[in-house]
C-alpha cells in the first residue's frame, strides 16, 4: 500500500481532521481575542502553526530509528535549557518559562511533554521485560520524570511539571507495572504531592499567583470596585471565566456582544482562558464539537497505540495521546470550574508556539506510525 | 478509551450544567457586571463665619502620579526630560525622580510615584483667589535655586507695591524686600550664577498680582506622550483666611486604620479608604454632620453595544442610585473682623490668646491663639513656599491656647473675695494691712508691690491687685471653701464649647495628697487665693466667669455655632442651647465686685488704669502669674543649632504669664475680653492693652448708646468715673465702709430669685 492510501484510512483521516480543525479553530478564536484587545497574536500564531505543520510532515517521514538514537541527545539538551531558563529566562507575568532565541521565544518545557514520552519509550522498549515493572527497575524513569519535572516546577510551572508527571505515567502504566509497584509508587506520589504543597508550591508559586492577580487587578484603574468582591477571592479568575463560558448559553453569544461582555475582564483569553472565549461565542453546541475534536485526536492517538506493531511506536502514541489529554483536561476542567487553576495551555487552542509545535510533531509522530504501520 | 470517553463526558456534563441549566443565571451575572455602583464621595460642608464669609472650604486639587510598574528602564529619561519641561522642575527634584524611577523594587509592590501635588490650575496657590487669565507673561526660571524671576520693571519700583528695589548681594538680579519677588534681565540666576530658563506664564492671580502656568492644561495636553503617568484629582479642604481662625477650625487628614475599625465587629468599616475626617477642632467635632451622607451612582462599563444585553434596562433601574447628602455648612458666632483684630492686637507677644464671648449668650465672638498654624498644610495641601528656620515649634503653635489651662493669676482673686463676702468672713469694709508681705507658717509669702500697700479693704485691694489682702482671705477662707466657691462661680467646668477643651485644675485636699510629694500645707491656700501654685483655668473659663460677673451672675453656656445652614443659605433651627445657670451669689457681692472690676481700669491705682478704650466704659481684672521657666530639654535640643532662639525662647520663659480680663460697657456688659499672653510680662502693661484694642474695634463698629455719650479721649477718664461713680451708692471709695451690702435698700433680697439680665440691671443702674 502506498503511502498515499494509507493517509487515506479512515482512522487517519478523522486525526487529521481533528489536528487541522483544532488549528483552524485556534487562529479564528485568537482573531477574535485579538479584534477584542486590539492585540495581534494571531499572525505569530498562524506562523507557528504553519512552521508546525510543516515539521509534522517531515517528522512524519523521519526514520524512527534516528529519533530514537537523537531523543536523549534532544532530552539532555532540553535539561540543559531548562536550567538555563532559570538563571536567563525572560519573565513574563512574574514566572520564568522562556528563553529567547532571536525573534522567538521559546518554552523548553512544551517540548520536554513530547521529548519524556520519546525517551520513556524508548527506554522501555530497550530494558523489555515479560513481567510487569518493578519498583526497584523504574528508578531510572524516575530519574528521567523527576528532573524535569522538579526544574519546570521551579519556574514556576506547575501546570505544565504536572502535565509532564500524567504523560510519563500514562506511558508507565500502558507498559504494565506490578500492583504493588503502582500502589508504592502511587503513595511516594502522594506523599511527595504533600510535601511540595506545604514547603514549596504554596510557597512560591501560589503566593505569587495570588500577588500577580491582586497587582493586576489594582493596574486596571479603570474597573471600580463593585464591593462584590473582586480581586479579595482567590478564585477570581476562575469565576470571571465561568461567568463567561456560562453566558454562552446553549447557541452562543453574538460576536459584538461577546467583545463588550464579562470576557473583557477574563484574564489571558489568548492563552489559558481561550476556552472561555470559544465558550461564550459558541456556546454549548460549540463547546462540544471542540470537545470532539480532542476526542477524536486523542482516539486516533490511541488507535494507533493499540494496533501498533512496535512496542517503541505504542508507547510514544500513548505518549502523545496523554499529552493532549492531560492538557485538554485539566484546562477544560480549570475553565469551566471542575479543577482549580493551574497554568497550563489547551493544545492548539491557546497562543503559545512551542506548546503549537508540540502537539505538531506529535501529530506528526502519529502520522509516522500510522503509515509504517501497515508496511511490516 | 474508556477512562478518555468518561472523562469527555464529565466535562460535556458540566458544560450543560454550566451553559445549559445555569447559563441564565451567570449571564445575568455578567450583565451586572456591566453595570456597577460607584461611590461617589459627598461634598465636605463650609464652615462659614458669622457674617457668611467662607472660613472652609472645598476646592479640586490635582497631582500628577507615574505608575512605576509601567515605566520601563529606556523611558526613564525621556519621561524625566519631558516632565522637566513641563513643570520647571528643579535640578534636585529632577535627580530626586530618577533615582526613584530606576530604584531596584518589586515593581509590583510599588505605590503609584507622586510627582507634584497642588498643581496650579484654578487657584493661586499662596491666597487661594481664583485665577485670572492673563496674556503671556515672560519670567525665568532657574533650575538650581527653584526661583522664578520676572523681568526687571523699568522703573527701579516694584511694580506690585512700588517699594524700591534692592539689589541682589553679588548678582545683577533685583528683588523686592516687601514683597519678596525677585526680578533678573540677565540670563543668569542671580543667586548662583546657573543659566536660567525661559518660559511663559498665563494666569494672574488679582490678589497677591503673582503670575502662573496653568499645570493641569500643560500637563493634560501632553499627557498623550506619557503614557505612564496620570493626573489624579481629588477635594482638598481649604481654608483661605490659613492662620486667622487655624485652632478652632481644626484641620483634617486622610483616616487610619484605627478610624475605619467598625463600632461592631460585624458592620462595615466607618470610612472608605480615601476618605479624610476631622483632626481637630471644629472639623473634628462637627465631622459627621459636615461630611455628608456618600452616595452611589450607577454606571454602565464598557459601553458599545449596551442595548443588546439582556435585561439591562431592569438591571439598571432596580439598582437604585443613592444620591449624596452634601455635608451641611456650618455657621459660626465667630466675628471674623473681631478674629482679625485679635490677631493684629498680638502682634507682638510670642504666644498667647486671646478670647472675645458674648457676655449675654456666651457666643464666641473671637477665639485666637497664637502662634498659629496653617491647617492647609496640615490638611495635605502643599505649602506654597516652605517656611524654613521658624522656631515657632517650642512656643507650641497647635496648642489652641485658648482653651488650654494656665494659672489665672490674681484673675482668680474675685473668688477669695466672693467667697469671702458671701461667707460674712469679711464686709467691704475689712481693712487689712500689707507691708508687701505676708508671713506664714515659716514663709514669707510677697505681695507683688515690695513697698506695700499700706492699709487696704477689698475694693482697693482688688483694684489694686494687693495679693497681701488675699492671702488673709486665703487663711480665712482654707482651701476647701475656696475650692467650692470657685466651682460654684464656673471654674473648673467645661464651657459648653463645642471644641475640645481643657478643664482646668481645681485643686483640693485630697488632689494635694495624691499629687504632691508631703501632700498639703495650709500655705497652699494662700497660693491659692491669689491664682497660684496649681490652679489653673482656661481663658475662655475665665471669660465666662467674668460675664457672669457683668451680667448679674448669669453663667452663659458658651457656643461657637451659630447653627447648621440649609441648601438656601438660611439657618436650619437648630436645638435650644440650655440655659446658662445662676450663680449662688447674693446681688450685692455681685454689685460689689462689679464695682471693683470697674476700679480696676478706670480709678487711679487701678492695675489697668492706663488702659482705657477711648470709645466705652471697660471693667476688668489684670493677671500676672509667676511662671519662669527654664526651656525644656527637647527645646534645647532641637534649637542647638540656632543659639539666638534658643536665647529669645530662654529669655521668653523667664517672664510671667500677663492676663487681662475684662467686660464692656460695664453698666451693662455686651462682650466680656480675656487675654492671656504666655509669658508676656505683666497683666496691666501687657495684657490690657490688646484687650482694649480688641474692645475699641468692637464697639468703633456697635456703637453703645451710653458710650456714645461720654467725651473721647482722655478727658473722658474722670468724666466718665464720676459718672458712675453716682450711679451706684457703694461706688464711692470713701463710703464703702459705711454701707454693708446685705442692709443696702437699693439691693434685692439676697436668695430672690433674677428676673431677666436686662432688668435687673435696670433696676440698678437708674
Amino acid at each position: 500500500m502506498s503511502d498515499l492510501a494509507r493517509m487515506r484510512q479512515p482512522s487517519t483521516l478523522i486525526g487529521l481532521f481533528c489536528v487541522l480543525g483544532l488549528c483552524a479553530i485556534a487562529i479564528e478564536n485568537l482573531h477574535f481575542a485579538d479584534s477584542m484587545l486590539g492585540t495581534t497574536y494571531h499572525r505569530s500564531q498562524t506562523i507557528w502553526i504553519v512552521v508546525g505543520l510543516i515539521g509534522a510532515g517531515v517528522t512524519a517521514r523521519l526514520d524512527m530509528q534516528f529519533v530514537r538514537r537523537v531523543s536523549p541527545f534532544v532530552y539532555a539538551v532540553l535539561v540543559v535549557l531548562l536550567f538555563a531558563v532559570l538563571f536567563f529566562g525572560r519573565e513574563i507575568n512574574y514566572s520564568k518559562r522562556w528563553l529567547e532565541l532571536g525573534p522567538a521565544n521559546i518554552q523548553p518545557s512544551e517540548f520536554m511533554k513530547m521529548s519524556i514520552a520519546l525517551m520513556l519509550a524508548d527506554w522501555f522498549d530497550k530494558k523489555r521485560s515479560q513481567t510487569p515493572w518493578k519498583l526497584r527497575q523504574l528508578l531510572i524513569p524516575a530519574l528521567l520524570i523527576g528532573m524535569p519535572v522538579a526544574l519546570i516546577n521551579r519556574e514556576p510551572d506547575l501546570g505544565t511539571s504536572v502535565c509532564v508527571a500524567l504523560i510519563a505515567l500514562g506511558v508507565l502504566l500502558y507498559d504494565g507495572v506490578q500492583r504493588r509497584t503502582l500502589v508504592m509508587a502511587l503513595c511516594v506520589a502522594l506523599i511527595g504531592v504533600g510535601l511540595a504543597w506545604k514547603f514549596d508550591i504554596i510557597r512560591d508559586y501560589q503566593k505569587g499567583r495570588a500577588e500577580t492577580w491582586w497587582h493586576a487587578m489594582q493596574d486596571d484603574d479603570k474597573t471600580p470596585d463593585t464591593g462584590q468582591g473582586g480581586a479579595n477571592r482567590d478564585n477570581w479568575q476562575a469565576e470571571k471565566a465561568l461567568w463567561a463560558v456560562g453566558s454562552g448559553r446553549v447557541a452562543g453569544r453574538g460576536d459584538d456582544e461577546a467583545r463588550v461582555s464579562v470576557l473583557r475582564h477574563v484574564p489571558f483569553v489568548h492563552t489559558d482562558f481561550a476556552l472561555a472565549c470559544f465558550a461564550e461565542r459558541w456556546g454549548l453546541i460549540g463547546c462540544i464539537f471542540l470537545f470532539g475534536l480532542y476526542l477524536g485526536l486523542v482516539w486516533w492517538a490511541l488507535h494507533i497505540a493499540d494496533r501498533a506493531q512496535e512496542r517503541f511506536d505504542a508507547l510514544l502514541a500513548i505518549g502523545v495521546a496523554g499529552l493532549v489529554f492531560w492538557q485538554f483536561f485539566i484546562n477544560a476542567g480549570m475553565v469551566i470550574g471542575l479543577l482549580p487553576v493551574v497554568g497550563l495551555t489547551l493544545p492548539l487552542l491557546s497562543y503559545g508556539g512551542s506548546s503549537a509545535l508540540t502537539v505538531l510533531i506529535g501529530a506528526g509522530f502519529l502520522l509516522n506510525i500510522a503509515l509504517r504501520r501497515k508496511a511490516r | 478509551m474508556a477512562g478518555v470517553f468518561v472523562a469527555v463526558l464529565v466535562l460535556i456534563a458540566r458544560l450543560v450544567i454550566v451553559q445549559g441549566l445555569m447559563g441564565a443565571n451567570y449571564e445575568k451575572i455578567a450583565t451586572i457586571e456591566r453595570v456597577g455602583k460607584v461611590r461617589s464621595q459627598a461634598p465636605r460642608g463650609q464652615i462659614k463665619g458669622s457674617d457668611g464669609t467662607v472660613l472652609a472650604r472645598n476646592l479640586e486639587s490635582h497631582s500628577l502620579e507615574l505608575l512605576p510598574a509601567k515605566v520601563k528602564t529606556d523611558r526613564v529619561a525621556a519621561i524625566v526630560g519631558r516632565l522637566r519641561e513641563l513643570l520647571d522642575m528643579t535640578d534636585s527634584e529632577v535627580q530626586q525622580l530618577r533615582a526613584e524611577l530606576v530604584r531596584d523594587a518589586d515593581p509590583r509592590k510599588r505605590q503609584p510615584l507622586v510627582v507634584r501635588r497642588d498643581l496650579v490650575s484654578t487657584h493661586c496657590p499662596y491666597d487661594s483667589s481664583q485665577l485670572e487669565l492673563t496674556s503671556e507673561v515672560e519670567y525665568r526660571f532657574c533650575p538650581v535655586c527653584g526661583r522664578n524671576f520676572e523681568p526687571i520693571p523699568a522703573r527701579k519700583a516694584c511694580p506690585f507695591d512700588q517699594r524700591k528695589l534692592q539689589s541682589v548681594p553679588g548678582g545683577d538680579g533685583m528683588r523686592c524686600s516687601s514683597c519678596e519677588r525677585e526680578f533678573s534681565s540677565a540670563d543668569l540666576c542671580p543667586y548662583d550664577h546657573h543659566a536660567l530658563h525661559h518660559g511663559h506664564h498665563n494666569l494672574k492671580c488679582p490678589l497677591c498680582q503673582r503670575t502662573f502656568n496653568d499645570e493641569v492644561a500643560v500637563l493634560r495636553a501632553n499627557l498623550h506622550l506619557l503614557p505612564e503617568a496620570r493626573l489624579q484629582s481629588e477635594i482638598q479642604r481649604e481654608y483661605p483666611f490659613r492662620y486667622l481662625a487655624s485652632h478652632l477650625l481644626g484641620y483634617v487628614g486622610y483616616v487610619t486604620d484605627a478610624d475605619r475599625a467598625p463600632l461592631l465587629p460585624w458592620l462595615p468599616p466607618r470610612y472608605a479608604l480615601t476618605d479624610r475626617v476631622g483632626r481637630t477642632g471644629l472639623e473634628r467635632a462637627f465631622d459627621q454632620a459636615l461630611r455628608g451622607i456618600d452616595g452611589e451612582q450607577v454606571v454602565v462599563r464598557r459601553s458599545g453595544t449596551d442595548e443588546s444585553a439582556k435585561g439591562m434596562d431592569d438591571l439598571i433601574a432596580g439598582l437604585q442610585p443613592r444620591p449624596i447628602v452634601a455635608g451641611l455648612t456650618l455657621r459660626l458666632t465667630l466675628d471674623l473682623e473681631l478674629q482679625r483684630v485679635a490677631k493684629v492686637a498680638m502682634k507682638d507677644v510670642f504666644s498667647g490668646a486671646a478670647v472675645v464671648i458674648d457676655a449675654r449668650s456666651g457666643e464666641v465672638l473671637a477665639l485666637y491663639s497664637k502662634p498659629s498654624f496653617d491647617p492647609n498644610t496640615m490638611s495635605g495641601k502643599r505649602a506654597p513656599h516652605g517656611k524654613t528656620g521658624s522656631d515657632t515649634a517650642a512656643y507650641a503653635p497647635l496648642l489652641d491656647k485658648a482653651i488650654h489651662a494656665f494659672p489665672p493669676a490674681s484673675t482668680f482673686k474675685i473668688v477669695a473675695a466672693i467667697a469671702a463676702l458671701e461667707e460674712n468672713i469679711v464686709n467691704p469694709a475689712t481693712t487689712f494691712h500689707c507691708p508687701g508681705y505676708y508671713d506664714f507658717g515659716g514663709r514669707r509669702f510677697h505681695c507683688h508691690s515690695k513697698r506695700g500697700h499700706g492699709d487696704v479693704n477689698l475694693r482697693e485691694a482688688i483694684r489694686s491687685s494687693c495679693d497681701v489682702y488675699f492671702y488673709h482671705l486665703g487663711e480665712l477662707l482654707g482651701l476647701d471653701r475656696l475650692e467650692s466657691w470657685a466651682r460654684k462661680l464656673g471654674y473648673g467646668e467645661l464651657t459648653g464649647i463645642e471644641i475640645h477643651e481643657a478643664q482646668g485644675r481645681l485643686p483640693t485636699r485630697e488632689w494635694y495628697a495624691q499629687h504632691v510629694k508631703g501632700g498639703y500645707y495650709p500655705g497652699f491656700a494662700l497660693s491659692t487665693a491669689v491664682g497660684q501654685k496649681d490652679v489653673t483655668a482656661t481663658p475662655l473659663q475665665v471669660a465666662r466667669v467674668y460675664s457672669a460677673l457683668g451680667r448679674d451672675g448669669i453663667l452663659p453656656n458658651v457656643t461657637l455655632v451659630q447653627g447648621f445652614e440649609g441648601p438656601d443659605g438660611k439657618l436650619l433651627p437648630r436645638l435650644p442651647r440650655p440655659e446658662g445657670r445662676d450663680l449662688p451669689v447674693k446681688a450685692s457681692t455681685l454689685r460689689f465686685i462689679r464695682n471693683a472690676l470697674l476700679a480696676v481700669v478706670n480709678d487711679e491705682g487701678g492695675t489697668a488704669y492706663s488702659s482705657q478704650p477711648t470709645n466705652v466704659v471697660l471693667a476688668g481684672k489684670t493677671g500676672t502669674a509667676q511662671a519662669a521657666q527654664r526651656p525644656r530639654p527637647d527645646m534645647i535640643e532641637r534649637l542647638k543649632a540656632d543659639p539666638l532662639a534658643l536665647g529669645r525662647l530662654t529669655t521668653w520663659m523667664q517672664n510671667d504669664h500677663a492676663w487681662f480680663v475684662g467686660y464692656a460697657p460695664a453698666e451693662d456688659p455686651e462682650i466680656t475680653v480675656a487675654v492671656f499672653v504666655e509669658h508676656g510680662g505683666s497683666g496691666g502693661h501687657n495684657a490690657a492693652p490688646i484687650a482694649v484694642k480688641i474692645v475699641e474695634s468692637w464697639f468703633a463698629r456697635h456703637p453703645h448708646a451710653k458710650a456714645m455719650d461720654a467725651p473721647a479721649g482722655k478727658g473722658r477718664r474722670k468724666a466718665a468715673n464720676s459718672e458712675e461713680l453716682d450711679e451706684t451708692p457703694i461706688a464711692d471709695p470713701e463710703s464703702v465702709p459705711t454701707v454693708p451690702p446685705e442692709d443696702d435698700p437699693a439691693n434685692r433680697p439676697a436668695g430672690e430669685p433674677r428676673e431677666a439680665p436686662g432688668g435687673a440691671a435696670d433696676e440698678v443702674l437708674p
